[in-house]
């Protein structure tokens, strides 16, 4: 194959991905005085799932310290004791301010007949508060902003890979670079930097929902091949409740629990109550969809959403904040104020809220010169899907930060360090390989052959040890047999292998990280350890690539002596029943 | 998945190109390829399977040229099994 000559951009910051947070990241970076550069698969403001993000959690005053220890509580039970209660307290003082910039620099947030900025609250919070806005307005705010400031973007072209001082993957030295391709033209980017900063989002299989289908787990696998540590990768379980009338997807879920819908099964029973006796029908994504499968499961399906009751006003704000949804609404000629919706759940294997690069509290990942911002970090905040709106608002906080300490870190240092020329070929020969194929296998076969593994109720539901080896070995099966063999007939489909490898390399990672959570917890449910065990696992499970097809774990326990919160004790039963049929492996 | 785009209203303004994120659709010269005639603009559906049936470009279009369709749409095997 020959080999083409990349274009080489060199630059102090290099951002990878133009969510919310690499913006801010960016931005701050720029404030600081460094040369900065956001590289995009797509364009910004127009991809990724801050495109979607309808609520942003926004506290609506500078927090006393007592009020604080308040907000902060309602985050550590949604977090099921889990969170790092000292990134908490940096996340919930900084929100305010890293939210009022934002309305400064003009972000359109909904407001009241005043004029005043309109708060409301959302799932997953009875204190804290959040600002409506279309997250593509609040994206056109600062991509313009990007622009005024002097920050170089470059669009359409994919990163693939990090480049390291040692030239090795797994690195002992930093990152120093990455490697892209052009989506369209394939034309290679070399990307020399001091510091990069990944706002890559969440990773998930491509099941035609809304945003997911972009977001591949890019910066997970980019990362993790580089050495850094991942963590939460057990509760890679992505879910959603919003397959309506078994005719469309559309996200906005959040914003429909928040205006008081109801969900109802087949005998008009408010069942979530019985799931989540606290919030109810506010609960995380991951229950309700769980909640709607079991009462399939169980013969009182199907289930509805139920948005008659609520009021003109809420109805219009929904959709003056999501308009896809008005537009698929109007498309399918639905009224949510004079019919059910019938709603189907799925779940699969991707980003509930907190799997992925570990980082510090200055959004540093374990590698030097590598630093990850917003979803695609492991959300040391939070878990379950419980907060939608605190995805968004914890990438700003965490970008600024980010932005902050690469530009530091690029001004002590006087040259980049170079990188290894082998290194740059061998990323190369690895994406271009599906384009001298000959075959007949394509990405999309490959994302149904993994789908075949993760949709199985026994795996989606109901995991046990033999369940969990099964779906890894079946999905090790797929990329040591189909996923060599890929073949890409242009440059389009290239990047679509790339991506589907990408995700199948954290899928396995997700497999073993949950067979190494001997309890259940958050997003997952195991019927072989179905209670949650805070004697034992009130720890994260850090995973780590150590060479050539080899993962190390090793597990990081909280420091409650020194949180403000104290911790729960002792074993909970899980609040999902596990039908006979389930109960016992079947093995083989 | 994205059904059709009204070549009619299409003005060729590009900016549906610009807002798919998974790249499914590209700006292509209308008309017979063999007619002298000056050619204008139309945005196309070059890779239909990619479409997320995101409604980010039907939103964005100012001429409403493009319709999204009503097929089902999520690939059978990530549905929960019943």
């Amino acid at each position: 194959m020959r080999i083409p000559e990349p274009v080489l951009v060199r630059t102090d910051v290099l951002v990878v991905g133009g969510g919310i947070g690499g913006a801010r990241a960016a931005l701050r970076a720029r404030e600081l005085g460094a040369e900065v550069v956001l590289v995009e698969k797509a364009f910004v403001s127009r991809g990724g799932a801050m495109t979607y993000v309808h609520s942003q959690f926004a506290p609506n005053k500078p927090l006393t310290d007592e009020e604080l220890q308040e907000w902060m509580k309602e985050f550590v039970i949604g977090a099921n004791y889990l969170a790092d209660q000292e990134w908490l307290q940096v996340y919930l003082r900084e929100a305010y301010f890293r939210v009022q910039e934002l309305v400064q620099l003009g972000v359109p947030y909904v407001r009241d007949e005043q004029g005043r900025l309109k708060y409301s609250i959302v799932r997953g919070h009875k204190v804290g508060t959040t600002l409506g806005a279309d997250g593509r307005a609040t994206m056109e705010v600062l991509r313009r902003e990007l622009i005024r400031s002097g920050v170089k973007l470059v669009e359409k072209v994919m990163v693939t890979d990090l480049l390291t001082s040692d030239g090795r993957s797994p690195t002992q030295g930093d990152v120093c670079g990455a490697l892209g391709f052009h989506v369209r033209t394939g034309e290679p980017y070399l990307f020399q930097a001091k510091s990069v900063i990944l706002n890559t989002g969440p990773f998930y299989p491509k099941i035609h929902y809304a945003y997911v289908d972009h977001c591949t787990g890019d910066g997970h696998a980019m990362a993790f091949r580089a050495g850094a540590e991942l963590a939460g990768m057990e509760f890679a379980q992505y879910a959603a409740w919003s397959y309506f009338n078994r005719q469309f997807f559309t996200p906005g879920q959040a914003k429909i629990q928040g205006i008081g819908a109801r969900f109802i099964n087949a005998l008009g029973e408010e069942f979530m109550w019985r799931y989540d006796p606290v919030w109810g029908n506010m609960s995380g994504l991951f229950q309700v969809a769980r909640g709607i499968a079991t009462e399939n499961l169980e013969g009182r399906g199907p289930c509805y959403v139920d948005m008659r009751h609520c009021s003109e006003e809420d109805i219009a704000v929904l959709y003056k904040v999501v308009p896809t949804l008005e537009r698929a609404f109007q498309e399918f000629g639905i009224d949510p104020r004079k019919e059910l919706l019938r709603v189907d759940p799925f779940i699969l294997i991707g980003t509930g809220s907190s799997s992925g690069i570990r980082v510090d509290l200055w959004s540093r990942a374990s590698v030097p010169g590598l630093f990850a911002v917003g979803i695609c970090t492991h959300m040391p905040i939070m878990m379950t899907g419980i907060s939608g709106s605190s995805i968004s608002t914890f990438s700003n906080v965490g970008g600024y930060r980010a932005g902050e300490k690469a530009a530091e870190r690029a001004r002590a240092m006087s040259t980049c360090p170079s990188y290894d020329p082998r290194q740059v070929k061998e990323c190369m020969m690895r994406f271009g390989a599906p384009l001298t194929r000959r075959g007949q296998i394509r990405p999309s076969d490959i994302w149904m052959a993994i789908g075949e593994v993760t949709a199985e109720a026994g795996f989606a539901l109901f995991k046990d040890e033999a369940r969990l080896i099964r779906a890894r070995d079946r999905l090790r099966e797929v990329r040591r047999t189909l996923l060599r063999r890929v073949t890409a007939p242009d440059i389009h489909e290239a990047i679509k292998a790339q991506e589907v490898a990408n995700y199948l390399e954290m899928a396995e990672v997700v497999c073993e990280a949950m067979r190494a959570r001997t309890e259940s917890r958050g997003e997952l449910i195991r019927v072989d350890y179905p209670y949650r065990d805070d004697d034992q696992w009130l720890r994260w499970i850090i995973v780590r690539r150590s060479g050539e097809e080899e993962i190390a774990l090793s597990f990081w326990d909280l420091p409650y002596e020194r949180y403000p919160i104290p911790p729960e004790r002792g074993k909970k039963p899980i609040s999902f029943p596990i039908p006979p049929e389930y109960r016992k492996s079947q093995r083989n | 998945m994205i059904e059709a785009i009204d070549l009619s209203l299409c003005d060729g303004c590009g900016v549906c190109i610009e807002s798919c994120p998974t790249d499914v659709l590209r700006l292509m010269e209308a008309g017979k390829p063999w007619e002298v005639t000056p050619k204008t603009w139309k945005a196309v559906i070059v890779y239909p399977n990619e479409c997320h049936s995101c409604r980010l470009c039907a939103v964005d279009c100012h001429v409403d040229a493009i319709r999204v369709s009503h097929a089902l749409e999520i690939p059978p095997p990530f549905l929960i099994h019943e």
